[in-house]
């Protein structure tokens, strides 16, 4: 690890580490506040605590000093900063503040999760990718440049977000899948029990990665993680249109079979198959949620594998 | 329903392994037999679907989403080389489906070449003569090694005749609609004539319709997602 002491560099350090306290804050005020702790009785009802405050003035201060290291950034190259791995990582610590406001009001909680994401990904900003700058190279002049490159990260940290739900509701939600879907008189004495029992394994969860309170409420996971899906899925079809768009001005094809789009392909199939599983199948739940899980591997793939390994060649290659 | 979910997991197989072979042999790939009964099999369950699913015409969101996907579909197929060799045997479509215009500066020409320029593959029946070729490079310490911002061609269209039809500068992601095709600027070099500038030249058919199937998912996917679904969660006060 070597650090860097350039302006941005140092900012992009300031964000990271206020990015993690804020997620620090929000763990232990999990574990401390939780059902079951012996600090329980500490924490009036509807009164936030203190530690849960600061977490959030943190992420806050996170966000700006992650904006202004997008900034001079932005000064320091002239154009943009959407162009390589660095530049895209950067924003997409930046937007994740955004995100986790937004789908505050959709249900969602995990803010704990967000921060920790948003220290991930500024990581290989700081540490791993080179950060010199680079001149646009003509085929990236274009006014379609930057909606096209910031419409798919929106919509990737967004998905992320979706597969935590997934990935908590595959955990905890075991066993009571029949219960959450049925809302039978007969079933109830069934579900109250089946929500007892994962809520109690959501708790245990809680002090690992700590989202929400209501983690174990699998019809709650539900709706959130179709909410996250349903706000994500337009950007990755805008991201999809504006890139074969520009496809067509740039390179003279809208569609090049380049694994670049042929996995950003993969991955819009993949949530519009999530969609028509919960139209034709509503009860398979944990069906939907491996293939949310499968969304974000194939997420994965389109950002990561086609740039960083050598085992393709891409039209795309700009961004290695 | 199965069906549905079938096609959809099918192609996402069919995506992620070209996607490990390399868009030469995927173009291939996509566009063999197999495929293409598959991209037909695909079409019709869209079409079938509209009447198959009442809910999908009765909503407006699904119904343009679908109805989208229905025309990107048909009018890439209507684009494709295949179609294109229909047309030219029976609709007498005289067009070249892609090539490639090399010019030197000051001269004109109307062959089109592959891309590796060893082969001719027709003549337009317009000439298109280079008045000047520009490049513009970003500042550096070696103005020659600097790297290039942005390549222009100034090109003027004649007819056979002599007349001139129209004038142009192509530039790289800004390319030129003219006489049933699209001119890119796609490369350039000298040789002993002068500088020559490489324009990439494709057919115009069927893109209008693609970005109409576009326009009509996008409207649809933020219909049926954001307008139904996120709105009406994030203007109630307790979601």
């Amino acid at each position: 690890m070597l650090f860097k002491y350039t302006p941005q560099m140092m900012t992009v350090y300031g964000a990271m580490l206020f990015y993690f306290l804020a997620f620090v804050l929000t763990l232990w005020d999990r574990a401390a506040f939780r059902v079951d702790s012996v600090f329980h009785h500490l924490r009036p009802a509807n009164v936030q605590s203190r530690s849960r405050r600061f977490a959030g003035i943190f992420y806050f201060l996170g966000f700006a000093i992650a904006v202004a290291a997008f900034a001079i950034r932005w000064r320091s190259i002239d154009h943009l900063p959407l162009q390589n791995m660095s530049d895209v990582f950067l924003a997409m610590g930046m937007t994740i503040y955004p995100i986790t406001l937004l789908s505050h009001r959709l249900g969602a909680g995990a803010e704990g999760f967000d921060m920790l994401l948003g220290t991930a990904v500024l990581f290989p900003v700081a540490f791993v990718f080179p950060s010199e700058r680079q001149k646009l190279p003509p085929a990236l002049q274009s006014f379609l440049f930057g909606p096209h490159v910031a419409v798919y990260l929106i919509g990737y940290v967004i998905m992320a977000k979706a597969a935590v739900y997934a990935v908590c509701h595959l955990v905890t939600a075991r066993g009571g899948q029949g219960a959450s879907t049925r809302n039978d008189a007969d079933d109830g004495a069934h579900e109250v029990k089946a929500k007892v029992i994962s809520a109690s394994k959501s708790s245990e969860l809680c002090a690992v990665i700590p989202p929400h309170e209501r983690l174990g409420d699998a019809e709650y996971c539900e709706k959130v993680i179709f909410r996250l899906v349903a706000l994500g899925f337009p950007f990755l079809t805008f991201g999809l249109v504006l890139g074969s768009w520009w496809g067509q001005l740039a390179w003279g094809n809208y569609w090049g079979w380049d694994p670049k789009e042929m996995w950003a392909l993969a991955t819009w199939l993949i949530y519009a198959l999530y969609f028509h599983l919960r139209y034709g199948y509503p009860d398979r739940q944990r069906v939907r949620d491996v293939i949310v899980l499968l969304g974000l591997a194939a997420i994965v793939c389109t950002v990561l594998w086609v740039n960083l390994s050598r085992l393709f060649t891409s039209l795309h290659s700009y961004a290695s | 329903m199965l069906l549905t979910v079938f096609l959809i997991a099918f192609l996402i197989y069919t995506s992620v392994l070209s996607a490990f072979y390399g868009s030469d042999k995927a173009s291939v790939l996509f566009s063999s037999t197999g495929m293409s009964i598959f991209w037909g099999a695909l079409l019709a369950a869209l079409v079938i679907s509209l009447f198959a699913f009442r809910n999908l015409l009765h909503r407006p969101g699904p119904l343009l989403t679908h109805l989208g996907c229905i025309l990107i579909l048909a009018a890439s197929m209507y684009a494709g080389r295949y179609a294109h060799h229909l047309r030219q045997r029976f609709l007498n479509d005289q067009r070249i489906y892609e090539g490639y215009l090399v010019i030197n500066e000051g001269f004109h020409n109307s062959i089109l070449v592959s891309e590796d320029r060893l082969t001719v593959l027709g003549e337009l029946p317009f000439n298109i003569a280079l008045d000047k070729f520009r490049i513009e490079r970003h500042e550096g310490v070696n103005a020659a090694d600097a790297m290039p911002r942005q390549f222009y061609s100034d090109v003027v269209f004649f007819s056979p005749e002599g007349t001139k039809l129209d004038a142009a500068t192509i530039s790289v992601n800004h390319p030129f609609h003219f006489g049933g095709y699209y001119f890119y600027q796609s490369s350039y070099g000298r040789d002993f004539h002068g500088s020559y500038s490489i324009l990439h030249v494709t057919i115009d058919s069927g893109i209008p319709v693609v970005y109409a199937g576009y326009v009509l998912l996008c409207a649809g996917v933020v219909w049926s997602l954001w307008l139904r679904v996120i709105l009406p969660t994030v203007r109630r006060p307790k979601g």
